[in-house]
């Protein structure tokens, strides 16, 4: 191939690859090859292919910022957890949590909740309750007797360190399956709406960033206005839950945990608010 | 909803069973895929978006996908129909035929209703 094709062609699969950002090594090279291969198959039909050509080739292919990164994430998401690749599964994780604002909230919300109930609950900062549980926010879960902590707080530990192990299981069970389901049904459509795929991916970002926000903050404040967060100086945990007797039925442990269960779903209500704004537009 | 966005739709819901219609007379490659969605016209506008739908056929199990060696130059990765595929495909054939003949069946009768000039 001359120079200046060579030259074209690089440049463009340049693109693609940077479009790729955050994806494995070998995600992005197959794709690369891929495209190239086609590109090569396209100019080999052509008698003798020159720059005008090579660009109308790759005007027909489109942009490669329009497909790069849907392309990325499936041949990820198909070799994390179809494949059962452990690697794969992690890195389109964090793939999908690095290019898109939706797994920006979901993934580190996910783990610093879960890391973090785990950590205070085996800790001490946050514990059992009287028969019941406190989740993070201060939103207590009663549970009956059987879980009133006993003396011996090791075993108490224990339990809930398997109950954690079990949790995080099903707790990654059901991310995977929202990300499956996301990447399914969510994205942008799939073709020649590179157009319209960039605006109806930002207006939902921006409502899953609001969702969020909103969530954190009212979870945050009730949280504090309730009592439930306490700050203390030192020494022992920065943040304590001081739970009055009549905290369940306190309307401001309510607003925190509906708060937290904003923050939590946010992704999910982003999309489904999506859906009902674009529904709403199109019964105009 | 504007023209645009309804075309948008109509391609999308026909381009994964034409895909797979294709797949189910043979192994095939991107670029090969392509040529020959482009009996269809307008079915594809821009031909890199097919990629992400193949990776997506692939992650639901409905194609399988391997590289291999090309007299022409460099490996091609071929996409065949899997098992699962196939049964996707015959279920989908099914629905596309019975839809389009309802709704042409539809447009037939409301033409025909259809006030005419001059009447």
């Amino acid at each position: 191939m001359e120079a200046d094709l060579q030259r074209v062609m690089d440049e463009y699969l340049l693109r693609l690859r940077r479009s790729m950002r955050g994806a494995s090594a070998d995600v992005v090279r197959e794709s690369t090859d891929e495209l190239r291969a086609h590109i090569e198959d396209a100019l080999a039909a052509q008698s003798r292919p020159d720059l005008g050509q090579l660009l109308d080739v790759l005007d027909r292919l489109g942009r490669p910022e329009d497909f790069g990164r849907d392309m990325a994430l499936y041949m990820m998401v198909g070799r994390g957890y179809r494949d059962w690749s452990l690697p794969h599964m992690l890195r389109s994780t964090w793939f999908w949590a690095s290019r898109t604002l939706a797994g920006a909230v979901v993934v580190p919300i996910f783990g610093l909740l879960f890391a973090g109930a785990i950590g205070a609950t085996v800790s001490g900062a946050w514990g059992l309750a009287g028969g019941g549980m406190i989740l993070p926010g201060g939103l207590p879960v009663p549970l009956g007797d059987w879980w009133r902590p006993s003396a011996d707080r090791f075993r108490s530990a224990l339990l809930l360190m398997l109950a954690g192990i079990l949790s995080l299981g099903i707790l990654v069970t059901a991310v995977r399956w929202f990300v499956g389901q996301y990447v399914r049904h969510a994205l942008p459509p799939d073709g020649d709406e590179g157009q319209a795929a960039a605006p109806w991916a930002r207006r939902t970002e921006r409502r899953i960033l609001i969702l969020s926000a909103l969530g954190f903050g009212t979870n945050l404040l009730a949280g504090f206005a309730s009592g439930a967060y306490a700050l203390r100086v030192v020494p022992g945990p920065a943040i304590v839950p001081v739970l009055p007797p009549d905290f369940g039925r306190s309307p401001l442990a309510l607003l925190a945990g509906l708060g937290l269960i904003v923050l939590a779903l946010s992704p999910v209500l982003g999309v489904l608010w999506a859906a009902m704004a674009e529904a709403g537009s199109d019964d105009r | 909803m504007d023209d645009a966005k309804w075309m948008t739709q109509m391609r999308r819901g026909a381009l994964e069973l034409c895909i797979l219609s294709i797949l189910a007379r043979g192994k095939r490659y991107g670029y090969d895929i392509v040529q020959a969605l482009a009996i269809a016209d307008g079915l594809v506008i821009k031909e890199g978006t097919i990629y992400p739908l193949l990776s997506r056929l692939k992650q639901e199990g409905l194609v399988d996908a391997e590289w291999q060696p090309s007299p022409q130059g460099p490996q091609r990765k071929y996409y065949a129909l899997t098992d699962r595929g196939q049964r996707r495909l015959v279920g989908m054939r099914a629905e596309w035929r019975g839809f389009a003949s309802n709704v042409e069946r539809l447009l037939e009768a409301s033409e025909s209703e259809e006030p005419h000039d001059g009447s």
